[in-house]
């Protein structure tokens, strides 16, 4: 497991793709795209809903071909999934996450005050098609 | 640093065409989209129109710019998306907004 700690600054939205990117050589393109816009997505989250900096940690399975990628940081809210109309502009970041994932999931520290938002992509298998 | 020199976003607006032909192009994210936000202002003051909006030379985008695209075609109310790669078609998809953003013939 590598990690690296961002900024709650906008430049690390694409900080975060391009570290997650790197430390995923183990996919190929096509999950590695789908791995750059999940963590773009949470890494907007915790820019805007977060109250720190916010700390990425990128973990490759061998065993079993899995990437998992977790986003914490300080910060109480709970991220919530909306299910936005077609015409509403946000709250879609979540949304994509769970589609296109594996799986993902919300974990908060014992003792409050920190959570993580994690994900993890298959890597021979990608999420099926949208037809 | 590479990630220091990702293009940034960008937006070209062809005048008095018709439709109103649209390009986007570079990374469009919540970093990228604030330095066109001027240009986006601009093209909203325009009266309600047939929107073609060239996705080509658009390499990444998250649902920030699907907000920004959704904006856009509240007010346009016809904005058909063009030479969208896989992973926009994807997205646009998989949100269930083909309806809203339609994606041209003349996509991947």
């Amino acid at each position: 497991m590598t990690s690296r700690s961002f900024a709650q600054t906008p430049e690390s939205v694409p900080a975060a793709r391009a570290y997650v990117v790197r430390s995923l050589p183990q996919l190929d393109d096509e999950v590695r795209q789908v791995a750059a816009l999940l963590v773009s997505e949470l890494a907007t989250n915790a820019l805007l809903y977060g109250e720190s900096a916010f700390d990425i940690a990128v973990d490759y399975s061998t065993s079993d071909h899995r990437a998992r990628v977790e986003v914490r940081n300080a910060g109480r809210g709970r991220p919530t999934m909306q299910h936005p109309a077609s015409t509403a502009e946000h709250g879609r970041g979540l949304q994509l996450v769970a589609a296109l994932s594996a799986s993902w999931g919300v974990e908060s520290a014992p003792h409050g005050g920190s959570k993580t938002v994690w994900f993890e992509l298959a890597a021979d298998v990608a999420p099926p098609r949208a037809s | 640093m590479a990630e220091l020199e990702e293009p940034r976003a960008w937006i070209r607006v062809t005048p008095n065409a018709e439709p109103l032909f649209v390009e986007l192009g570079g990374q469009l994210d919540i970093a990228s989209l604030p330095t066109i936000e001027a240009d986006l202002d601009g093209l909203l003051r325009r009266d309600p129109a047939r929107v073609v909006i060239d996705m080509h030379d658009v390499h990444f985008m998250d649902s920030s710019a699907v907000a920004m695209l959704i904006r856009l075609a509240n007010h346009f109310g016809d904005v058909t998306l063009e030479r969208v790669n896989p992973m926009v078609r994807r997205i646009v998809e998989v949100l269930g907004l083909s309806d809203h953003l339609s994606i041209g013939r003349g996509s991947a």
